[in-house]
């Protein structure tokens, strides 16, 4: 059964020099809403061309949330778009943040090569098992974390050290899966996580959306364990419903068509988070006109980020 | 693996059970069994099997792209072994074998271990040349993965001499292996065949213009040294003694690596002349 009991655990000692999250999420810009990529993604898909969503409807196109894996870099799309001074954020695919080992030196300053080039507002990334052993080659899963309380601790800790590595806000993001295993609902445990390394939330609601149905819960089950004013970042995105061996589960394609659930929960949750700052439409790998009915959707349920986002 | 959480070492029976049916199979059906076998708690065994079993295998191909990328780097290794008779399933059998499921407890890399399962698959006679490419291909695998330590007066400390009273080890950037005669030029052929045009080694393998691999000629034996380049692994000829010397450089004692330079035919001091030229060229560090 998961465990809905209250957070126990203390916070994991953010620095004591550094302002409460509260202080700091006001620096934090508002980006609107914006779209993801990473390494070779428009040219590997043919999918969505970032700059010219941007000169075509600059409310959707505000930002480029950037997908990268060190040992692969940054590609042309993502140089030319910060070459440009547009905003960006990091999006990290290759780090475990409740292993310390996965901190090393050598991936810490090749990270700090890629944000001196992107400049970005904040680093996010899903918060899972992104591979297993050391970071090497062909060993990249995405697993969500084990949802107990020490899990919730072991990321707290590599946020808080990460933060303090780079400079720069370590937003944890809800990871997909299928198989989760720990006595916590799943937002019993990021709402944890953000407490014990006072931090903010990157909250993946595909993700979210796809978890409630593979628990066979409501969308809305455990709502109410959010931490609102924590919500920085929100991701949307198109899923796909499958059949394994008679078991229905949904894939996190990142279609055109986002989840109806994936729907109420934006509408349910959005309005209500008094930081949001920036909504990520991961439609990557489909045309722009695909694309651009779910973008107005998003922009009608959060209108004023939606033109900030284009008065950039 | 002393060092991982509780957490952690759940993640790691997840991996394990993701890639491995039979364990999963276990899982749900000997619970006791499989706690017993696993050193997990009944508690720990129930969480583990509460999901619906088929959620572990909806993403049908995940060892499928484990085992691509781990060909990528031993495809020679895989060409030896299916010219042998191995075929794809068996080589995929490597997420079943005791080496796939120590490597990720223990938070080993795949490559590392990977070798020593396909060792396993060398039982048929004449498999000398399948053994002797799959030491090759795991010592480059090694040494790409080797960290170079940091530090401006170089691997060998400030000195930068091998001296006395001192524990020395092969640089982790350094693997000698003894081949049989002539596979070394049997596997850069074939290497450079299934690299052709830089395209996936596993289309070569699965093709129907598989490359063919030529018998290895002689029964001697003969020592190559890969070390890590600039631009990567780099593989040269050797002598036996250097060879054995370096295997030998395991915190080892400076006067045992003397004494074993020794029994080659060298005076102790030519062999401690031949110490500090090793130490200086960074093939051995202090331990």
């Amino acid at each position: 059964m998961i465990d809905r009991r209250p957070n126990p655990a203390q916070p994991a000692g953010a620095a004591d020099r550094e302002p409460p999250f509260a202080t700091r999420v006001a620096a934090l810009p508002v980006l609107g809403l914006g779209v993801s990529t990473e390494y070779g993604a428009r040219q590997a898909s043919g999918g969505l061309d970032p700059f010219a969503l941007a000169a075509a409807e600059p409310r959707f196109g505000a930002f480029l949330e950037v997908g990268v894996e060190v040992v692969k870099g940054l590609d042309e799309d993502a140089k030319r778009w910060a070459a440009a001074g547009r905003p960006t954020t990091y999006h990290f695919l290759d780090v475990n943040l409740d292993e310390a080992q996965d901190l090393d030196p050598a991936w810490l300053d090749a990270v700090r090569g890629h944000l001196a080039t992107l400049k970005p507002a904040w680093m996010c990334g899903d918060a899972g098992l992104w591979h297993f052993g050391p970071r090497d080659r062909g060993h990249m899963l995405l697993l969500p974390p084990i949802l107990d309380d020490d899990a919730a601790t072991e990321m707290a800790h590599g946020i808080v050290a990460l933060r303090a590595a780079l400079g720069v806000e370590v937003l944890p993001e809800n990871p997909p899966g299928q198989v989760f295993i720990g006595s916590l609902h799943l937002l019993d445990f990021f709402a944890r996580v953000a407490e014990q390394a006072d931090t903010g939330l990157l909250l993946d609601l595909a993700h979210l959306a796809i978890y409630q149905q593979s628990q066979g819960l409501p969308w809305d089950a455990a709502l109410d364990a959010l931490p609102l004013e924590r919500v920085v970042e929100i991701h949307l995105a198109g899923g796909v419903e499958r059949q394994h061996e008679g078991l229905t589960w949904i894939e996190d394609a990142h279609g055109k068509d986002i989840l109806p659930d994936a729907w109420r929960l934006f509408e349910a949750i959005a309005p209500r988070a008094p930081n949001l700052k920036a909504v990520v439409f991961e439609c990557e790998r489909n045309p722009m006109a695909d694309a651009l009915p779910g973008f107005e959707r998003i922009a009608a349920v959060v209108p004023a980020l939606a033109a900030a986002g284009a008065r950039r | 693996m002393s060092s991982a959480t509780r957490a952690q070492r759940l993640q790691r029976i997840v991996v394990r059970m993701l890639h491995d049916p039979a364990l999963r199979r276990k899982m749900y059906a000997e619970p006791a069994s499989a706690a017993a076998e696993l050193g997990l708690t009944d508690a720990e065994v129930a969480a583990l099997t509460r999901p619906d079993a088929r959620a572990w295998s909806v993403d049908v191909h995940r060892s499928d792209r484990v085992l691509t990328a781990l060909l990528g780097e031993f495809a020679v290794s895989a060409l030896a072994l299916m010219a042998g008779g191995v075929t794809l399933a068996r080589l995929a059998g490597f997420f079943g074998d005791p080496s796939f499921h120590r490597a990720v407890m223990q938070r080993e890399s795949l490559f590392l271990s990977f070798p020593e399962y396909l060792q396993s698959l060398c039982t048929r006679t004449g498999a000398g040349l399948a053994r002797s490419v799959i030491a090759l291909e795991a010592a480059i695998a090694h040494v790409r993965r080797a960290t170079v330590p940091p530090g401006p007066s170089g691997p060998s400390g400030p000195s930068g001499s091998a001296g006395g009273g001192t524990r020395w080890s092969r640089a982790a950037t350094v693997m000698p292996v003894e081949l049989g005669t002539g596979v070394l030029p049997i596997w850069e052929r074939a290497h450079a065949a299934l690299h052709r045009g830089g395209r996936d080694p596993l289309e070569a393998l699965l093709g129907k213009a598989r490359p063919s691999l030529p018998a290895a000629r002689g029964s001697g034996t003969e020592w190559v040294l890969v070390t890590l380049g600039a631009s990567g692994p780099e593989i040269g000829v050797t002598g036996e003694a250097l060879g054995r010397l370096l295997l030998a450089a395991s915190a080892t004692p400076r006067e045992a690596l003397v004494a074993l330079a020794c029994e080659e035919g060298v005076s102790p001091a030519e062999a401690d002349e031949i110490l500090d030229e090793l130490s200086a060229e960074g093939l051995i560090v202090r331990a």
